[in-house]
């Protein structure tokens, strides 16, 4: 009997949670998309992130336990173009909720309002593991990183007017922080315009056109496709030839393969922290930072060698 | 690669250049194609081979990419599906060399491999034809049709809810029996080897347990996942049940499955699945008017314990299932369980290793004298007689991308017959498959 009353007290405490807090839930793919409804919801959100800072958001482990989330979650921010769907999907149906699913007011698909996105090299997986409708890693701009805040800003005001003005607020004060911010990020650069670099995933290319960098190839031959020996060969040959010094690679991807390339070119191998949540990285704003100093910290020393 | 219509349409818009930008400061730059990465210009004739030679001794050799085609970004033909509303459509073909030194120990016609003699045989398992997506706010619609090459099958084709209250799901249609984890997975793509289990060949023939039904499902308000299934379906199956829908009358005749699924995070890398399951239902043993005193029950627990590296694809599986079955036939009963253990290791993008052991008859309880008569097909003796039997197996997947693999598999598998010498003893046979696996198109995502 005393078994019996615990569970209905269990019960009866999760059913009425969501009239007791006063929070939107809100679930994010990525942890930068989870930072910036922080920035803009403030106290009146509680964000939880899917994937983990340091892991590739293509392959996520889609953990029942996410779909729990989801279950319980106002607003699904994701980044959309095909990024999570690898293991999105299943979760999304698994949990049952109606305010999130395609279409609805719950379920926000970040790449829908960035305007125009850089596309993709082919129509098919002869090009590799492509996102057919454009490369879906337009955060590592921050200008897209704006504009998303705004569209966060704007959902949350739909699901929860009470708070409307805050969100706004929170957007606004978010953008006049990053304007500053982004001014100084290219004035840092600006002597490294038309500089080479070379990614091992095609997921630095907004960064490399906001930043005025010159991508010469990539560790991975197409997307998604891992390293051989003979594309490697080309790849430092033509680093060799067109001055690239520095290799930019995401935590995810294994080290080995940057460091033979590096060694046979003279270039630094620059290990990006990953997302919002990684060692000192705090937020968003600080995620892009790293990024920034982490690449003209590389050039300036490949500038001096 | 998407499930909505709403994110490629978008996207397609996007990429034609009609996206609707904002008007916000700081904005970014206006749509500019990539520029093609072609492969490098400059090549050096003398160098390369020298270069390529040195990389491969220091970090060994991977298959040789595609030579990429020249193309722009455009419209896509799935672009173009989500606009006229297409579903995903893929197809997965899986197809496999044998070789057996002796005749394969009893199994039923389905998409395993399989022989009639000793020696090597080419076997297409099954081109799998899936077309998946959501049908309006309220369902989502999935359908498989399995093809071999003398025969097609429907093999799944349900419709799920999305939406209804309370964390309620109801699926309906041709729907997997929920009677443990395995039996709801499309084996061939989700899991490291070329067959099935030994209990779930033993118990449910060549193919998995399905049948025309509904299912509703309850996520629980409880902390952690815990997820409560029901099923009432067609007791189709002709191994352990065997009254096909046509014949299905009243409450009596259909299959009625319960599980009870949970899951524990232990930390950001461990976790712990574990279920329990329960069906029942009638049997054919003793014909169509003895369904009602011939039922078959089945009971059955499964655990995986997964480790994944966040940083990279790597991952370990330990996963152990046991079902035990018990079914009143004409002259008798039978008990009869059986049980595997798994292993398997994805060491990165390239390689995976698995590993298993199956054990069948724990138990192999006969009550009784077996009198099937003429009722029962001499194919499905072996499967309704108790026996033991036993096979360890291990397997090497190269998976050249997410979309294309060949797998090496080992097996050693021993019919150790029964006590009652209905089923003889066999020795030891070796089995070995070379198969080979290609996906096309826009394959749905997999399951945890």
């Amino acid at each position: 009997m005393r078994c019996y009353l615990a569970t209905i007290l269990i019960l009866g405490s999760f059913c009425a949670r969501g009239t007791v807090e006063a929070q939107i839930h809100v679930v994010a793919t990525i942890p930068s998309l989870g930072a910036l409804a922080t920035e803009v919801g403030g106290e009146h959100v509680e964000v939880r992130s899917l994937a983990a800072p340091n892991q590739d958001p293509h392959f996520v482990d889609g953990r029942p336990s996410m779909a729990l989330l989801l279950n319980r979650a106002d607003l699904l921010i994701h980044v959309g173009l095909g990024r999570e769907s690898g293991w999105l999907p299943p979760l999304l149906t698994n949990a049952r909720n109606g305010r999130l699913q395609p279409g609805r007011s719950g379920n926000l698909d970040t790449s829908s309002i960035c305007g125009a996105l850089l596309g993709v090299r082919g129509r098919d997986r002869r090009f590799g593991d492509i996102h057919p409708a454009g490369n879906p890693h337009f955060l590592y701009d921050p200008r897209y990183g704006v504009r998303v805040a705004q569209a966060i800003a704007d959902r949350l005001a739909a699901i929860d007017p009470a708070h409307a003005r805050d969100y706004r607020a929170g957007y606004e004060g978010f953008a006049r922080r990053m304007r500053a911010r982004i001014a100084e990020w290219e004035s840092l650069m600006a002597p490294f315009r038309g500089q080479a670099v070379v990614g091992y995933h095609e997921s630095l290319v907004y960064l490399a056109r906001w930043l005025g960098l010159r991508e010469t190839g990539f560790i991975q031959p197409l997307p998604g496709i891992p390293p051989n020996p003979r594309h490697l060969a080309r790849l430092i040959l033509e680093m060799r030839s067109e001055g690239a010094r520095v290799v930019l690679v995401e935590p995810w991807y294994e080290a080995e393969t940057s460091r033979v390339v590096a060694e046979r070119t003279g270039a630094t191998v620059v290990r990006l922290p990953g997302d919002v949540g990684a060692p000192h990285v705090r937020s968003y704003p600080e995620l892009i930072d790293r990024v920034v100093q982490s690449i003209h910290r590389a050039l300036s020393g490949a500038g001096r060698r | 690669m998407s499930w909505s219509y709403t994110v490629p349409f978008v996207g397609l818009l996007i990429q034609l250049g009609v996206g609707a930008a904002s008007a916000q400061e700081p904005s970014p730059p206006d749509a500019a194609p990539q520029e093609a990465q072609d492969a490098p210009g400059p090549e050096d004739a003398e160098a390369l081979p020298a270069l390529e030679a040195e990389i491969e001794e220091e970090l060994g050799s991977s298959p040789e990419e595609p030579a990429p085609a020249s193309g722009a970004a455009g419209v896509t033909p799935t672009d173009l599906g989500r606009v006229m509303l297409l579903p995903d459509v893929s197809a997965a073909l899986t197809a496999s060399i044998g070789y057996y030194s002796d005749v394969p120990t009893p199994r039923l016609r389905g998409h395993e491999p399989d022989h009639d003699r000793r020696g090597l045989s080419l076997q297409l398992q099954e081109l799998e034809l899936a077309i998946q997506g959501v049908a309006d706010p309220y369902v989502r619609a999935d359908v498989f049709v399995g093809f071999a090459p003398d025969s097609a099958e429907l093999e799944q084709a349900f419709v799920t809810t999305l939406s209804l209250p309370a964390s309620l799901q109801l699926r309906a249609g041709l729907l997997p029996a929920e009677v443990d984890r395995f039996n709801t997975r499309h084996y061939l793509m989700l899991e490291p080897f070329a067959d099935m289990p030994l209990v779930h060949r033993r118990f449910f023939g060549g193919h998995q347990l399905v049948g025309i039904g509904m299912e509703v499902s309850w996520l629980t308000p409880l902390p952690w996942f815990v997820e409560i299934t029901f099923e009432v379906i067609t007791a189709d199956n002709p191994v352990s049940f065997g009254l096909p829908a046509s014949e299905t009358v009243g409450a009596k005749d259909v299959l009625t499955v319960g599980r009870l699924e949970q899951f524990f995070e232990l930390t950001d890398t461990w976790s712990l699945m574990v279920g329990a399951s329960a069906a029942q239902g009638p049997n054919n043993s003793g014909g169509r008017r003895a369904t009602a005193s011939n039922r078959t029950q089945l009971a059955g627990g499964d655990v995986m314990l997964k480790w994944r590296d966040l940083a990279t694809v790597r991952q370990l599986r330990c996963i152990l299932e046991y079902i035990v079955r018990r079914a009143t036939v004409p002259g008798g009963r039978t008990i009869e369980g059986g049980a595997y253990l798994q292993v398997d290791y994805r060491l990165g993008s390239h390689l995976e290793v698995a590993a298993r052991a199956d054990y069948f008859g724990l138990p192999s309880l006969l009550r009784g004298e077996l009198a099937f008569g003429d009722v029962t097909g001499a194919e499905l003796l072996p499967f309704l007689t108790p026996s033991r039997q036993w096979r360890v197996g291990g397997s090497v997947s190269f998976y050249a991308s997410e979309y294309h693999l060949w797998r090496l598999q080992y097996n050693l598998d021993r019919l150790l017959g029964d006590d009652a010498g209905l089923v003889g003893r066999r020795d030891p046979v070796h089995e070995v498959f070379l198969l080979y696996q290609v996906i096309l198109g826009t394959h749905g995502a997999h399951p945890f």
